[in-house]
């Protein structure tokens, strides 16, 4: 499995055990948010989206990879609920900034990640959305990403 | 009091009820066994006794839920907890319509459908306390009748 693969992964199971505010649907497969069950807000879409791979010596490459997380909330006080849902989005992640990959000499060899953007997306009331950008680098042997 | 259905009877019908946020529905169980019997008791019960032993000797017994058969009321009540408390709380009710309004609608109707149904084939109910169900205990409601 690739560590593009397996950050994406970790970064949903740790999305899923987030408590109070929590994403109740958490999901890498598109959905359309406007058709949501009531019920189902938060709901937090994970994006793998662009890379940069660059080589940083003879047998190592460095790659950055932005991963988006849209995330939607519904109700009144909606700039609450955003806030809220970011600060525990950001302290559910620093928990694990090496996203849980085991590191060896084979494969990958490093791992960090943080949040580095959060852009608020204006919708019309009950509706609200954040997008938060995690940029997650790595280092890995050539020719095994 | 028993409920008619539970969860796993409603995943019968709609695999995906647990994947809309809310992981439990028994409270919604009892609230609609509650008014499923209470449609049983309005619509059946008044004929019932009568239909049995001698139509011109009114039905002054109360009715007690718990000679109904269960089994025969669940597909019945299954529509009537997703149609009345389950899509009813996850629609967003938006003016534009969503789905879940739409299923909402659908299981109402198939709900009053199986009632009606359930009424012509024969309510099942122990008169007698006797733990089985003697043939004259699940006539339908109009057997041999003229009903104006």
């Amino acid at each position: 499995m690739s560590a593009r693969e397996k950050i994406a992964i970790d970064i949903v199971k740790q999305l899923k055990n987030m408590t109070n505010p929590a994403p109740v649907l958490v999901s890498r497969e598109f959905f359309d948010f406007e058709k949501l069950a009531i019920t189902q807000f938060p709901a937090v879409l994970v994006v793998s989206g662009n890379e940069d791979r660059e080589d940083i010596s003879m047998s190592e490459r460095q790659a950055t990879l932005d991963i988006e997380l849209r995330c939607f909330v519904r109700g009144s006080e909606l700039d609450t609920a955003r806030n809220n849902l970011i600060e525990n989005i950001e302290q559910t992640l620093e928990l694990s900034r090496d996203r849980n990959i085991t590191v060896d000499n084979t494969a990958t060899h490093y791992v960090q990640s943080a949040i580095n953007n959060i852009e608020v997306i204006e919708r019309q009331q009950p509706l609200g959305q954040f997008n938060a950008t995690i940029s997650v680098t790595y280092v890995y042997k050539r020719g095994n990403a | 009091m028993a409920n008619f259905t539970t969860d796993s009877d409603l995943e019968q019908y709609e695999p995906d009820i647990k994947n809309y946020g809310i992981q439990d529905y028994s409270d919604l169980h009892t609230l609609s066994t509650a008014d499923v019997k209470r449609d049983i008791e309005i619509e059946w019960w008044p004929r019932a006794g009568s239909n049995m032993y001698d139509i011109t000797t009114p039905n002054d017994a109360e009715f007690e839920d718990s000679l109904l058969v269960d089994s025969q009321w669940t597909r019945c009540a299954v529509y009537h907890v997703l149609g009345f408390f389950v899509y009813p709380r996850l629609s967003t009710f938006s003016p534009e319509g969503d789905v879940f309004r739409e299923k909402m609608a659908y299981y109402r109707q198939e709900y009053k459908t199986e009632f009606d149904k359930i009424l012509r084939q024969g309510v099942k109910y122990d008169f007698d306390s006797s733990g089985t169900i003697e043939r004259a205990e699940k006539r339908p409601t109009h057997f041999n009748r003229l009903v104006r």
